[in-house]
């Protein structure tokens, strides 16, 4: 069952969106949420919409994935709609019992729920079009300046590209003992809050002592293959910058700026 | 970094992703716990739990459907909560980093994301951190003390 995971949400793809250097696509990202708390009415909503539709169309991705997203904070949008429009002050539109709908609310609660909603939309389109591998990359080479105030750059994608190839390794590990524990009669499944956390306990110490056996044997399989840190360090893939890089953060960078002065 | 403190970094980030993922399904009603949240109290054993956290946060938050806010905002607390988890390992705030951290500062993010008043936010994040950390994380540092 623990098997069919996918690492993050990315979707293979050939689209313009998919093609685009990762670095391009986190600052792209960056500046647009930037955008999306800077706009102000349901204009610049609109345009951003329209903004995100058309990123989403590009990046020929079925709407169904993006729109999957959203369904986990179906409920908690709800409640923001409606806690807007029940305690804002202003002009009542209905009353209900003691409590009344203001229009101001209902702007206000429609204006945060659609800002979550885009918000949440294009943000998943970096994790939908970036594989894992190239995020990291990415990431690596956007922390790379930050070397000087002492970022260990190499270190942290290390990390990263390490964690995520035993990602898979360690699920089968923690299967493994919650079977085991299991059938040793191990109830991970009733009893109160705090009484299930507690049943955790003999799935979290057996992992973590056999997770610590395997980063022993690694460091010792890194050693022997002459790993010395970031220094002089070369790639199989390297991360090039090309103009449709430049082209599509341009176009982002507009598009917003425009937005926010429009509105 | 030694190279056994970068593998042992790199895998419990690893684990935490692990773990998140896995006890996803066991939420317990109204308030979602995340229960890899244990894990930060980690740096009171292991000084490589620190950047650990860092990166595993970073790496499950890349299933959360807040996206890079979440990625970035989260694992960025996470390291600051870790830091000084690990300076004050000696004593019982220890314990506490986690749980102000997270209520104080991921509330700065998520309140204007969800137009939640801030106290609100940060008062259910504080809540739940401190279940979490107070009963698993507590219990998780006493049997793991003195075995790796």
């Amino acid at each position: 069952m623990l098997k069919d995971i996918t690492i993050g949400q990315y979707i293979p793809g050939d689209s313009i969106v998919h093609g685009l250097d990762p670095r391009t696509k986190i600052l792209i990202t960056l500046t647009y949420i930037i955008g999306l708390f800077l706009i102000k009415g349901l204009w610049g909503y609109g345009a951003m919409t329209l903004f995100t539709v058309t990123v989403i169309f590009l990046s020929r991705l079925p709407l169904k994935y993006i729109l999957k997203g959203l369904k986990p904070l179906l409920m908690i949008m709800s409640i923001t709609l409606l806690a807007h429009a029940f305690m804002t002050e202003g002009t009542p539109l209905y009353r209900l019992g003691p409590l009344t709908i203001t229009n101001e609310g209902l702007i206000r609660g429609i204006e945060m729920v659609w800002r979550l909603g885009l918000l949440i939309m294009f943000t998943s389109l970096l994790t939908l079009t970036t594989s894992p591998l190239d995020l990291t990359d990415g990431i690596e080479r956007l922390l790379k300046p930050g070397k000087r105030i002492g970022i260990p750059a190499h270190e942290i994608a290390m990390m990263m590209t390490i964690a995520l190839r035993f990602i898979p390794t360690l699920l089968d590990e923690a299967e493994r003992i919650m079977k085991a524990q299991m059938a040793r009669g191990a109830d991970f499944e009733s009893g109160s809050i705090f009484k299930r956390a507690r049943n955790l306990i003999p799935l979290l110490v057996p992992l973590f002592i056999s997770a610590f056996r395997r980063a022993d044997d690694l460091a010792i399989a890194m050693e022997a293959r002459c790993y010395r840190g970031g220094e002089g360090r070369t790639k199989f893939k390297e991360l090039k910058v090309q103009w449709k890089d430049y082209v599509a953060g341009g176009v982002t960078l507009l598009v917003v700026m425009f937005i926010i002065i429009l509105t | 970094m030694k190279t056994n403190r970068l593998a042992r970094a790199s895998i419990i980030a690893g684990a935490y992703v692990v773990i998140t993922y896995i006890l996803q399904p066991i939420s317990f009603g109204p308030i979602q716990l995340r229960i890899s949240e244990a894990l930060t109290v980690l740096p009171i054993l292991y000084p490589e739990a620190v950047p650990a956290l860092f990166i595993g946060v970073m790496l499950a938050n890349l299933w959360s459907p807040l996206g890079l806010v979440d990625i970035f905002g989260g694992s960025i607390v996470t390291l600051i909560s870790a830091y000084v988890t690990y300076r004050l390992r000696g004593s019982v705030l220890a314990y506490l980093s986690p749980v102000l951290f997270n209520a104080i500062l991921v509330s700065i993010y998520l309140h204007p994301v969800f137009g939640w008043p801030y106290w609100m936010t940060a008062l259910s994040i504080g809540v739940s951190e401190a279940i979490v950390v107070f009963t698993l994380g507590y219990q998780l540092v006493k049997f793991l003390r003195g075995k790796v």
